[in-house]
C-alpha cells in the first residue's frame, strides 16, 4: 500500500523536456518505452483505492502512451509542456506517465521528447535519470539493432512505500513521537505566522489557475561564479538561488516590507533511507520542507542566504525530511479540504548536476528542462533548478490567476541581475 | 603540495564533529552529513589546498575517499 500524493485534487505532474538534434525513429523510441516499463515498475501501474488508501497496481495498466506530433517550431514545445503539467491522468486506469514526442517533417533535425510522470511515481531526480536512461537506449537500438545486452544498468527499482526505507528511529512508537513533535512545530509556525502577517498581504487564494512556465539559462561563467561565491561564504548554492527567488518575491508581491515569508524547499531521501538508494532507483524520494524567514526591508542578498541555510539546516538535521514525506497525502487532503491558505509565497527545487551526457551517439541534447505543475494552493512564484553542461536551467512556474506573463519575466530579469551582482562581487 | 589520507579525514572530522571517520565512511549515509555540512567540507578544502572544485566534482562526492581522491588530482594537474 501507498499512500501517494495523488491528482485527486489537481494535476500534480513533473514534466521533463529534452530538447535533441538528429533524434531517434519513432520506433525506436517506442521499443525504448516498452524495456522502460518493465524495467521500473512504477511506469507500468495505475492507482487503486482500497479502505481509504491508496495501492499502486501493476496488473491491467495499459503501455506507456507515446504521441507523435509534428513539430511546428522552436518554441512548440512550451506549448505541449504547459498543457502536460494542467492535465491530470487518469489515475484509475493508469499507467501514470505519457510520452510526446515533436518532430520536425520537413528534414530539420531539431525535436522534442516530452515525458509526463505523475509526481506521486517519480521525482525529478528519477525524471531526469529516466531522460537519460531513454537516451542511453536509444543509442544501444540504434547502435546494436536490440536491447538484450545492457550493462551497467542494475539495480531495477524496488517499489514502494518509501517509509519502509525509514531509518529506525522513524518506525513504530517512535515515528509517532516524531510525527507528533512535527506537527507541534508545523502548528507553532503557523501561529507565529498568522500573528506576525497579521495586517500585511498573505498570498491570494484564486478559485482557478492555469500554470504557466518561463525557462531561463545561465551561462557556464555565471554558474561557476555562483558555485563558487557560494562556497566561500559556507552555504549552498540551493540556498543562494533560493534568496535571490525570495528577494524577488518580496519586492514585487509583498513590497518589500518587513514580514514573514514562507517558502518551500525540497530534500531528496534517498542517501537517508535504509539502505540508501542512489539517484538510479526509480521513486517519488523527495520531501517538501516549509520554511518560514522573517523578512527585513533592504535585506541583503547574503544576508538571507545565510539565514536560508540556518533554517533548512536545522529543519534537515531534526529530521523534518521524514515526518513532512509521511504527512504529504495528508496535509495535501487538509489543505483542499479548508482552502484556507496557500502553502507558500515561494519555492525552489534544486537538483544539482543531472547524470546526463551531452552527446549519445548520434544524439545530441541541446536543452533539458524540466517543470513540476503548481495548483492555486501552492507557491505564488516557484522554480525547478539543474545544471546540465556546466550551467543552471532555471525553470520558473506561475499561475496566470497571480500574475500575466509580462510580470513573470520582469522577474525573472530581475533575480538574474541579483545573481550577476553577485558573481561581479567575487571576480 | 600533496595531501594525506590523514589531512581529509581530520577535516571531515572536524566539519561533522566525528571523533572517528574511515576513508570507506558515505557522508550523507554513514555519517549523517547534509548537503550544508559537504559545502562546508569542500569549502574548508579548497581553502585548505588552495584548489578550486567544480560543482559537478561536489555532487559526484559521496565517500570521505571522494574528497581525497578530488584534491589529489586537481593537486596533480595543478603541478
Amino acid at each position: 500500500m501507498a499512500e501517494a500524493i495523488t491528482n485527486e485534487f489537481f494535476a500534480f505532474n513533473v514534466v521533463g523536456i529534452l530538447h535533441i538534434i538528429n533524434g531517434p525513429p519513432e520506433e525506436t523510441l517506442k521499443t525504448v518505452l516498452e524495456y522502460l516499463r518493465l524495467r521500473h515498475p512504477l511506469l507500468g501501474v495505475h492507482i487503486e483505492k482500497h479502505k481509504g488508501r491508496f495501492a499502486f497496481v501493476s496488473e491491467g495498466t495499459p503501455g506507456i502512451p507515446l504521441t507523435v506530433v509534428e513539430r511546428r517550431d522552436g518554441d512548440h514545445w512550451l506549448e505541449v509542456a504547459e498543457d502536460e503539467l494542467n492535465r491530470k491522468f487518469d489515475m484509475f486506469t493508469g499507467p501514470l506517465v505519457r510520452v510526446t514526442y515533436l518532430k520536425d517533417s520537413d528534414g530539420k533535425t531539431e525535436s522534442e521528447i516530452i515525458v509526463t510522470i505523475q509526481h506521486s511515481v517519480a521525482d525529478a531526480v528519477s525524471g531526469a535519470n529516466l531522460l537519460h536512461e531513454i537516451l542511453v537506449l536509444c543509442e544501444t537500438v540504434e547502435s546494436r539493432g536490440s536491447l538484450d545486452a545492457l550493462e551497467g544498468f542494475d539495480p531495477f527499482s524496488p517499489l514502494p512505500p518509501v517509509e519502509a526505507f525509514f531509518p529506525p528511529a522513524y518506525k513504530g512508537f517512535r515515528r509517532k513521537w516524531k510525527i507528533f513533535s512535527f506537527m507541534l512545530r508545523q502548528m507553532g509556525d503557523e501561529f507565529l505566522f498568522q500573528m506576525r502577517s497579521m495586517g500585511k498581504r498573505k498570498p491570494p487564494i484564486h478559485p482557478a489557475g492555469r500554470c504557466k512556465i518561463l525557462p531561463v539559462k545561465l551561462s557556464k561563467e555565471l554558474t561557476g561564479a555562483l558555485s563558487r561565491s557560494s562556497r566561500k561564504r559556507r552555504v549552498t548554492l540551493n540556498n543562494l538561488l533560493t534568496a535571490a527567488l525570495s528577494m524577488v518575491v518580496h519586492k514585487h508581491l509583498y513590497g518589500g516590507r518587513a514580514l514573514p515569508l514562507r517558502y518551500i524547499s525540497t530534500a531528496d531521501l534517498r542517501p537517508y533511507l535504509v539502505p540508501p538508494l542512489d539517484g538510479r532507483y526509480f521513486g517519488s524520494y523527495f520531501s517538501m520542507l516549509r520554511i518560514t524567514v522573517g523578512m527585513k526591508e533592504n535585506m541583503g542578498i547574503w544576508e538571507l542566504t545565510r539565514r536560508l541555510n540556518d533554517l533548512t539546516y536545522a529543519s534537515l538535521k531534526r529530521g523534518d525530511k521524514y515526518c513532512a514525506n509521511l504527512l504529504s497525502y495528508r496535509m495535501m487532503r487538509m489543505l483542499f479540504r479548508f482552502k484556507a491558505f496557500r502553502m507558500c509565497a515561494g519555492a525552489l527545487s534544486f537538483t544539482g548536476p543531472v547524470m546526463m551526457r551531452k552527446r549519445y551517439g548520434k544524439i545530441e541534447v541541446r536543452d533539458l528542462h524540466a517543470f513540476p505543475s503548481n495548483f492555486v494552493l501552492g507557491p505564488e512564484y516557484s522554480a525547478a533548478v539543474r545544471m546540465f553542461d556546466d550551467q543552471i536551467y532555471w525553470d520558473i512556474l506561475y499561475l496566470d490567476s497571480d500574475m500575466d506573463r509580462e510580470q513573470a519575466e520582469v522577474m525573472a530579469g530581475e533575480i538574474r541581475t541579483i545573481l550577476e551582482s553577485v558573481a561581479e562581487e567575487d571576480m | 603540495m600533496v595531501v594525506t589520507v590523514e589531512e581529509v579525514q581530520a577535516l571531515v572530522r572536524m566539519q561533522l564533529g566525528k571523533s572517528k571517520v574511515s576513508l570507506e565512511n558515505r557522508l550523507m549515509e554513514d555519517l549523517g552529513a547534509e548537503s550544508a555540512d559537504i559545502v562546508n567540507i569542500v569549502a574548508a578544502a579548497e581553502d585548505k589546498f588552495n584548489i578550486s572544485f567544480n560543482e559537478a566534482d561536489i555532487a559526484a562526492v559521496r565517500t570521505v575517499k571522494d574528497i581525497f581522491e578530488i584534491i589529489e588530482d586537481v593537486l596533480t594537474s595543478n603541478s
